[in-house]
């Protein structure tokens, strides 16, 4: 008989993806854009294959690698083992296709734009993400954090930086990947030298965040999460503070 | 393998060409240096790296060359491409026949080797070629203002050996009922793409405004197609990468100049040859970032304590010492195919078959995106493989979960 799976489940799992394909001059090898690809389409495939759920912020280079596997790995047609979030900022110029596009293969959560400016606003910009983001955060119970914009010619708040505080507000285990450049690599700088690894309260060994933090290996760092994640069933049940609140 | 057919006045040439190629994919790409005089045949058993590089200048290449040439062209261009290298480019630049249709590279006698051009091309035509599909690159126009744009660029990169497809945007998919039945539209553009290993965008003024190609790129990078943007600007507009949202945050692309005329703008030299330099760029880093599958793969073995060895060149043998005299054996293959290629893994499970001793656990692991239940049904299925027993068919993703379990967590 063909094996073609492993004894794994990550029902229960509301992984948030958070990063993008940082700014090609901090690209640290060729072909980094790739690289983060298909990172995120590895592991939101092998998450979804094996029960897990993915909620992610709509950033528009990793959401259609993200949105191909829940509609490809879901076990069932109806199944949408994806939650996207947007700011109306954005949502409301969507056409009708694109729309159709994003509620056909998500649940597609939109949050209200906070400003009178349009998306180049840096102050209605910054306000309305964190609006999303304080959401999106809230739907998730771990985060996994790779690559990152850091927006150093412009007045944008830098994502992850703030998807990551409210995360670490929670309490959820967070995973920085940090092998692919971006903010995430200078946010691995600042927990090596700083507080360390445990303040991310992922329960990996100081050995294995060192291993994620640095690796440039994708399929290094998506077994790493994965593994710990399927032999940790219970990070999925941490009680986590409502930011609701 | 890559054969360099080459002229006895060209040894040291060819030797050069022969450590270019190494210099950048060192073991993973065998490189054979074939003299004329000896040129009957080609030197080993088809394989799915086989490419013939020819260096030629103004003399005749020969009965023996010409006849080999004739053999490989004849076998379907895109299994074996033939690339030709002008050693004297500023005296005798095109191929003699019967490559005289094709597009050569360029020996640099000042820097005495290529400038790294043929490595990349290797890289882009073996890049499209593990992708499994038909190694095709679409070019995505708007028919209002691109044919003329798609016409040239069909015609260029044809002459550099790339096969191609004119993917004209599907205007009819522009009406209101159609964009509410998303579906349809969606199914047709995913059989639109399968042949599709690479999209050159056409970013012209018109495309943008376009419901199948909007959902064309996006479709296209959920499947982890690489797309290209080709962006060309008009005199005035101030622009970056691309008019696609999802296209600008991806940060890759090959900006034009201004020009007011995009429907009918001819491209020069220089222009398209910057195109071609990002087209083979971006395919040979993919390619380049496949090959590190066995080293990652070994890694996994390393620490679970395993010793690990090629076998040949088309198994790797892990042996780990147990309790007492045990041994536990595992054969791998490491494909550098996207999702399972289906002559390795059959020649694969014919070379287990065969194998003594025989191997506690036979793996065939595959790169690329994690293959869905059911489609891996369809493909085991299809192989007839529905019977043979102790083979384990894993993303290598899914490699350091088996390992760590001592292969006990395996379900089927």
């Amino acid at each position: 008989m063909i094996v073609t799976q492993v004894n794994a489940s990550l029902k229960g799992f509301n992984v948030g993806i958070s990063g993008a394909v940082p700014e090609r001059a901090d690209w640290s090898e060729p072909a980094q854009d790739r690289a983060i690809l298909e990172f995120t389409a590895l592991l939101s495939g092998l998450i979804i294959k094996y029960g897990g759920r993915i909620v992610h912020g709509s950033h528009p280079s990793l959401t259609p690698v993200i949105a191909h596997q829940a509609e490809t790995q879901a076990e069932t047609e109806t199944e949408k083992p994806l939650t996207l979030f947007m700011s109306e900022l954005w949502s409301s110029q969507l056409d009708p296709t694109e729309r159709s596009w994003y509620d056909r293969v998500s649940d597609f959560v939109t949050t209200p734009k906070i400003g009178e400016g349009d998306e180049t606003d840096s102050e209605t910009r910054n306000q309305s993400l964190t609006a999303m983001r304080r959401a999106l955060i809230q739907r998730m119970n771990s985060m996994v954090v790779v690559g990152g914009m850091q927006h150093t010619t412009n007045l944008f708040l830098p994502g992850i930086i703030e998807e990551l505080t409210l995360a670490r507000t929670r309490g959820m285990p967070c995973f920085l990947v940090g092998g692919f450049g971006g903010m995430t690599s200078r946010v691995v700088q600042e927990v090596i030298i700083g507080a360390g690894a445990s303040d991310l309260r992922n329960g990996l060994s100081p050995e294995q965040n060192e291993a994620l933090m640095t690796s440039t290996d994708i399929a290094s760092c998506v077994s790493i999460i994965f593994s710990h994640l399927a032999e940790n069933p219970s990070l999925a049940d941490r009680p986590l503070v409502n930011l609701e609140n | 393998m890559i054969v360099i057919l080459f002229q006895a006045r060209h040894r040291a040439q060819a030797e050069t060409i022969r450590d270019e190629v190494q210099g950048v994919f060192a073991d993973a790409i065998h490189v054979e240096l074939l003299p004329a005089e000896a040129a009957s045949a080609w030197p080993t058993d088809a394989a799915w790296d086989d490419m013939l590089v020819v260096p030629f200048d103004e003399q005749p290449l020969g009965d023996n060359v010409n006849k080999l040439i004739q053999t490989r062209l004849a076998s379907q261009m895109e299994k074996c491409p033939v690339l030709p290298v002008a050693m004297s480019p500023n005296t005798v630049a095109v191929p003699p026949d019967p490559i005289s249709h094709l597009k050569a590279l360029r020996w640099n006698a000042a820097t005495n080797n290529t400038d790294g051009l043929l490595p990349r091309r290797v890289g882009a035509l073996l890049g499209l070629r593990v992708r499994n599909r038909e190694q095709k690159l679409f070019i995505s126009y708007r028919s209002a203002d691109g044919v003329v744009l798609a016409e040239q660029i069909e015609k260029f990169l044809g002459e550099h050996g790339f096969r191609t497809w004119r993917d004209e945007a599907r205007d009819e998919y522009d009406s209101e009922a159609s964009i509410q039945a998303g579906e349809e539209v969606q199914k047709a553009i995913e059989e639109n793409l399968e042949d599709a290993d690479m999209l050159l965008l056409l970013d012209t003024p018109r495309a943008s405004e376009s419901h199948w190609i909007n959902l064309e790129v996006k479709f296209a990078n959920g499947q982890l197609i690489p797309v290209l943007p080709l962006l060309f600007l008009q005199p005035g507009e101030r622009r970056k990468i691309s008019r696609f949202r999802v296209l600008q945050s991806l940060q890759r692309g090959c900006e034009f100049s201004p020009n007011p005329s995009t429907a009918n703008r001819v491209l020069s030299a220089i222009e398209l040859d910057t195109m071609l330099t990002e087209v083979e760029s971006f395919l040979s880093e993919i390619f380049q970032r496949k090959l590190r599958l066995p080293f990652l793969v070994r890694q996994e073995f390393d620490v679970q304590g395993y010793d690990w060895n090629a076998r040949d060149r088309f198994i790797y043998e892990a042996i780990r010492k147990n309790k007492g005299s045990l041994r536990t054996r595992v054969f791998s293959h490491c494909a550098y195919f996207e999702g399972i290629y289906d002559p390795a893994l059959l020649a694969y499970v014919q070379h287990y078959i065969d194998a003594n001793p025989r191997a506690n656990y036979a793996l065939y692991i595959y790169d690329g995106p994690v293959i869905p239940s059911a489609e891996m049904d369809d493909i085991i299925s299809a192989a007839h493989l529905e019977d043979s027993s102790d083979l384990i068919i894993l993303n290598h993703q899914e490699v350091k979960a088996l390992l760590h379990s001592n292969f006990t967590s395996k379900t089927l």
